[in-house]
């Protein structure tokens, strides 16, 4: 059990206050309290986003479902056709486990438009991800096979669309100098464990300058 | 009205439960005075945590643009709130860094700093070696310091946000404060 130096008076509990009685400990526990009032001293920084912008962001987020529909439907037709290698990858898994596809447009400068596996993405643009869900399970959303969103465990889905992060716009460029990103969604009968027997739907996009 | 002054019936400023009171029964202004209370901590969090300012930028909005979109519901405090959802936006772009920023990380070397205006402005020379100090830490640990000590959430509140529970936050909270001191040095930083 860690010993309760360095935590403030409101979080002790009576056995901790008991403990701190002891002189070493009492002694290290105003160290470290101290350490902890120089931490509530680093001042915050000055700016940041103003009012308007959020109440714009805000608005820009609330308008977004209305238009996911009409391009989910485009996306989703193209998806149908170009992801027959997902076929592959799927086989062995236990017919119990529901399907689920993946969809997803980029949002720029110019409005947005549908993805589809192999498509190139602009630098000044970001990509909205949506899955469709048939049969209930826990769906993850992975680039390059790391999880990211959500970023542990798996979210509970009843089937119908699932949303990464309530709809809002999501920025997935790798900043690490990748130009290519495979992005799957699972359903997994399981809310964590093995991807293995989860049923699996993706695309790869190219990242362009 | 202006709400960053106190409130008409008392001689005291408006709390946040108070403010987010006033806000639910339609007082834009009200969340006007909880954004400039909340947006410099907001940013300084995400600023320490992503160490780029223009994504601490983004999160920063980002987090009050759900608040806005009427998700908090009165309970636990309104800054928990706001700093769960600024917790978890840092993370997704922590994490969405990629691999070789993972691979830097798990070698303990501090992650490139931002010559913000801030960090030119810190006239402090404590304070600077405090946020390069904290810099070099895990994420897990950064936060846990940044919220507990920074922001002084509640250790209740804190092991909520970063999905923990109280003893683990106890043992993140020891681990980060002695991996603070020997960054420090042994006066932790005092002199510089």
């Amino acid at each position: 059990m860690t010993a309760p130096t360095g935590l403030r008076h409101e979080d002790l509990t009576d056995a901790d206050r008991a403990l701190l009685r002891d002189p070493e400990l009492a002694a290290e526990h105003e160290r470290e309290l101290e350490l902890g009032q120089q931490l509530a001293l680093l001042p915050d920084p000055e700016g940041g986003p103003t009012l308007a912008e959020v109440r714009a962001a805000s608005g820009r987020r609330r308008r977004s479902p209305a238009l996911w529909g009409g391009l989910a439907l485009a996306a989703a037709a193209l998806l149908a056709v170009q992801l027959g290698g997902d076929d592959m990858r799927n086989r062995g898994v236990p017919d119990g486990v529901g399907h689920v596809s993946l969809r997803a447009v980029a949002e720029g400068p110019d409005g947005r438009r549908a993805l589809a596996d192999g498509d190139a993405v602009r630098g000044d643009e970001r990509v909205l991800f949506r899955a469709v869900v048939d049969g209930s399970g826990h769906v993850v959303l992975t680039q390059d096979g790391a999880a990211i969103h959500p970023i542990s465990g798996r979210a509970e889905v009843q089937g119908g669309p699932w949303v990464p992060r309530d709809g809002g716009p999501l920025s997935w460029r790798p900043d690490d100098g990748r130009s290519r990103g495979e992005y799957r969604v699972w359903l997994c009968p399981e809310p964590s464990g093995s991807l293995d027997g989860c049923r699996s739907d993706g695309l790869v996009l190219h990242w362009t300058p | 009205m202006t709400l960053s002054a106190p409130h008409p019936h008392t001689s005291a400023p408006a709390t946040d439960a108070e403010l987010v009171a006033r806000w639910m029964q339609g007082e834009e202004a009200a969340f006007d005075a909880l954004f400039a209370r909340h947006r410099g901590p907001v940013l300084g969090y995400a600023s320490r945590m992503l160490q780029r300012r223009e994504e601490a930028e983004e999160v920063c909005l980002e987090t009050f643009a759900r608040v806005v979109e009427g998700r908090y519901r009165p309970g636990g405090s309104f800054r928990s709130f706001v700093f769960t959802i600024a917790h978890r936006l840092c993370l997704d772009r922590l994490r969405r860094r990629g691999r070789w920023a993972r691979v830097r990380t798990l070698f303990g070397g501090p992650a490139p700093l931002d010559p913000t205006p801030e960090a030119h402005a810190l006239q402090d020379e404590r304070c600077r070696r405090l946020d390069a100090a904290l810099a070099t830490l895990p994420e897990g640990h950064r936060s846990a310091l940044l919220l507990y000590y920074k922001q002084e959430l509640s250790s209740r509140e804190v092991a909520e946000i970063l999905g923990i529970t109280d003893q683990q936050l106890r043992s993140q909270l020891s681990y980060a404060r002695r991996r603070l001191r020997e960054t420090l040095g042994p006066d932790d930083g005092r002199t510089p």
